[in-house]
């Protein structure tokens, strides 16, 4: 019906629904072994997840529920074979650990694992699962209600001013419309 | 014969079969509308409004299996999202056919009300600019009508629509009946003051919204309330405080107690009785239960939009009416036009970091056509206007940055600086061979042949957007805008979510199926005053056109009939 447009994988579609580029997918370097279950990455995906966006003064994404809405999605938005696909990812965690010297990425101290994760984002080792879990944090943490506690929530505003003061509406809009 | 059963059948429930309902009903005729998708209920049936994102399992998003399965095309249309789907047809139960090599993308609804919920509420009027336009270049039929004809209709409906803009007194973009329009935010304000000096002869004014901002008596004794600015329309607004049908012609409609709306229920055809020269009825089918129904009436308005009352008509053939009702011209199906976008240009504006919004104003910039009004000096004709906003995006945007941790989290606490873009909406020439016809074997799941669908934007078409590239880039510019980028993107006909044609208007029984009045040339108790029944397309949104068109023919319907001349 329409011109055809090449095809989306879910992956790249949580990309885009987050508004972020898409992203080319590295092949995953290092371990090679079957991807296995998510509960193995359970821990990891709820530290990451924390570490990306912290408790600070607000919940963190811990608190938000991140780490369970990250799951569910691999459970029910991602087909099958993206899934396992991620789920090998998370496994450059771990290689990336044990390459600066640790047992694996949960048993490094906390100062520690964020150089991991700041030397991951920079690539290429380990970019692809740095890339992957911001996105799924920063679209789960930004659409959780923890997030009314962060960003400036106001659901029936009733009134528009085109030129307020940034300091009377204080921080960033959490909705921008539908 | 019986008497009819009705004074008039309304088919269609939306933007213009609402008005029929209306204006039939408040004088008195007893009418029965039919609507093939299912009820609304104002409230109940607004089943994603006021839901939050963490509400949505997928947080506004919906399942790629989902919309594979059943929204295909509808997810292209930019309103589609978890809290608006509902609105939205499946293409999966209402399948429509397009000519190979070429793309039509169908957006629309499937509800009491149609897409006048959906819509983006711009309303403008078209100026004898327009209704000349045909005329003037030859290309299509001259339109029957003048603004003249029109102007007291627009004046009518505006008011009780209720219409948010400003008086500008631009020849090409006639004021209407307005309350007070919604502002310009401080950076939009900044990029008029430098477009309008570079440029003299263009404007950029805030759009003409149907949303109320000073509501009437009237408006709020229909229960209809003002603006709340959440920006979240196509979920449904239970304070009626956008136009829709169900907020407001449909409610007035009901209370003169002379309206039946049956919903679920489709038209398959009308029927023709050779020996009087008139329609007399209709043959529906009820979608949940297969059903088969006649009724009979007086008068019929197909109001069913462009393509579905195009489906109608092609599909009541007779022994007199062989390739289509009333198509005695042959231009049934044909001259089929939407206004083609995705040609503008967008950047960024600087400074004003200390500036912010309150409220989602749902509604944006608009820049009235400037191109070809008197003579044609481009190397194509007609013209073009532009839509656009300034804003500051938020964490979907900001998020991108790189880093992590607390500073990140921090850092979006600020929303990005100010960018603005702009989207033009271009005139489409009316072509004989931009046409639709049924297809010959291919049927919906209530066996009625799948409209076909053979359109393409061509040379007068693509020559214009590369002007609007152009023109909005040196505009944003103009303005103040910095690291502009102008784009012309692969579009496909259809998302402009305008498409019409397919009935024309038009002074000679020999070139178009209706009359200056929306009446058939060959069949006088029928009429249509949709989309179908358009000549030419302009550039400006279409609804509030079709609306007038539709009041003003019922009240000319009315007179026939009460002079028994229909």
């Amino acid at each position: 019906m329409i011109p055809t447009k090449g095809k989306m994988t879910r992956r790249d579609m949580i990309r885009l629904s987050s508004g972020l580029v898409m992203l080319p997918v590295l092949s995953a370097c290092g371990d090679t072994s079957a991807p296995g279950a998510v509960s193995n990455y359970r821990e990891i995906i709820a530290d990451v997840s924390e570490l990306i966006i912290p408790q600070t003064d607000t919940p963190g994404a811990k608190a938000a529920g991140v780490p369970q809405f990250i799951e569910m999605l691999l459970e029910d938005w991602y087909a099958p074979d993206e899934r396992d696909a991620f789920i090998q990812t998370l496994a450059q965690f771990d290689t990336v650990a044990r390459d600066h010297g640790h047992t694996n990425f949960l048993e490094a101290d906390p100062a520690a694992k964020i150089a991991l994760l700041e030397g991951m984002e920079q690539g290429p080792v380990g970019k692809t699962a740095f890339d992957e879990m911001k996105q799924l944090t920063v679209w789960g943490y930004y659409t959780s209600e923890a997030a009314t506690e962060e960003l400036t929530y106001d659901p029936i505003p009733g009134r528009v001013d085109g030129c307020a003061d940034l300091t009377e509406v204080g921080r960033a809009y959490l909705i921008t419309g539908i | 014969m019986a008497d009819p059963q009705f004074d008039a059948i309304v088919i269609g429930s939306g933007m213009s079969g609402g008005w029929a309902a209306k204006e039939f009903s408040e004088k008195g005729m007893k009418t029965l509308v039919l609507e093939r998708g299912k009820d609304t209920k104002a409230g109940p049936d607004y089943v994603g409004e006021n839901l939050a994102p963490w509400d949505m399992k997928f947080r506004e998003r919906v399942h790629p299996d989902v919309v594979k399965a059943d929204w295909p095309v509808q997810s292209e249309c930019y309103a589609f999202r978890e809290s608006t789907k509902h609105f939205f047809a499946k293409d999966s139960e209402n399948p429509y056919s397009v000519e190979e090599g070429t793309g039509f993308a169908y957006i629309r609804g499937d509800q009491v009300g149609g897409r006048s919920l959906m819509w983006a509420r711009q309303t403008y009027r078209w100026s004898d600019i327009d209704f000349g336009a045909n005329k003037k270049d030859g290309n299509g039929v001259d339109w029957p009508i003048r603004y003249d004809d029109i102007k007291p209709w627009y004046d009518y409906v505006e008011k009780f629509v209720g219409v948010s803009g400003s008086a500008e007194g631009l020849r090409q973009l006639p004021d209407g009946v307005f309350q007070p329009a919604m502002e310009l935010n401080c950076v939009e304000k900044e990029i008029k003051k430098g477009l309008e000096a570079a440029f003299p002869d263009r404007n950029m004014i805030i759009g003409r919204a149907a949303h109320l901002t000073q509501p009437t008596e009237e408006q709020l004794a229909l229960g209809r309330g003002s603006c709340q600015f959440r920006n979240q329309c196509q979920r449904g607004c239970s304070f009626g405080a956008f136009f829709s049908s169900v907020a407001a012609t449909l409610p007035a409609a009901e209370r003169t107690g002379n309206m039946t709306l049956m919903s679920d229920t489709m038209v398959d055809s009308l029927i023709y009785d050779a020996d009087t020269g008139k329609a007399t009825g209709v043959r529906t089918i009820n979608r949940k239960t297969g059903d088969r129904a006649e009724y009979t009436a007086r008068v019929i308005f197909l109001c069913a939009s462009t393509l579905g009352t195009l489906q109608v008509l092609l599909n009541s053939t007779s022994e007199t009416f062989q390739s289509g009702f009333a198509n005695g011209s042959g231009t049934l199906g044909r001259y089929i036009m939407d206004h083609h976008h995705r040609a503008g240009a967008s950047g960024q504006f600087p400074g004003f970091l200390d500036k912010y919004v309150v409220g989602r104003r749902p509604n944006g910039i608009y820049i009235p056509r400037f191109r070809n009004l008197d003579e044609t000096d481009q190397d194509f004709v007609r013209g073009y206007g532009f839509q656009g906003t300034a804003q500051r995006a938020s964490w979907q945007s900001t998020s991108t940055a790189p880093g992590f941790g607390a500073a990140f989290k921090e850092s979006l606490r600020t929303p990005a600086p100010w960018t603005f873009g702009i989207t033009g909406f271009g005139e489409m020439l009316p072509h004989k061979d931009n046409r639709v016809t049924l297809h010959p074997t291919k049927v919906d799941p209530q066996g009625i042949p799948q409209i076909h669908i053979n359109t393409k934007l061509r040379e007068n078409e693509m020559k214009m957007r590369q002007d609007m590239a152009k023109t909005a880039k040196e505009m944003l510019e103009a303005g103040g805008c910095t690291n502009v980028e102008s784009h012309v993107r692969e579009t496909t006909i259809g998302l402009g979510i305008h498409e019409m044609g397919g009935a024309r208007m038009g002074r000679d029984p020999g070139t178009s199926v209706l009359n200056a009045h929306n009446q058939c040339h060959e069949v006088d108790n029928v009429f249509v005053t949709d989309g179908a029944a358009m000549t030419s397309s302009a550039c400006q949104n279409p609804s509030i056109t079709y609306m007038a068109l539709t009041a003003r023919a019922v009240d000319y319907a009315v007179q026939q009939m009460k002079e028994n001349r229909i």
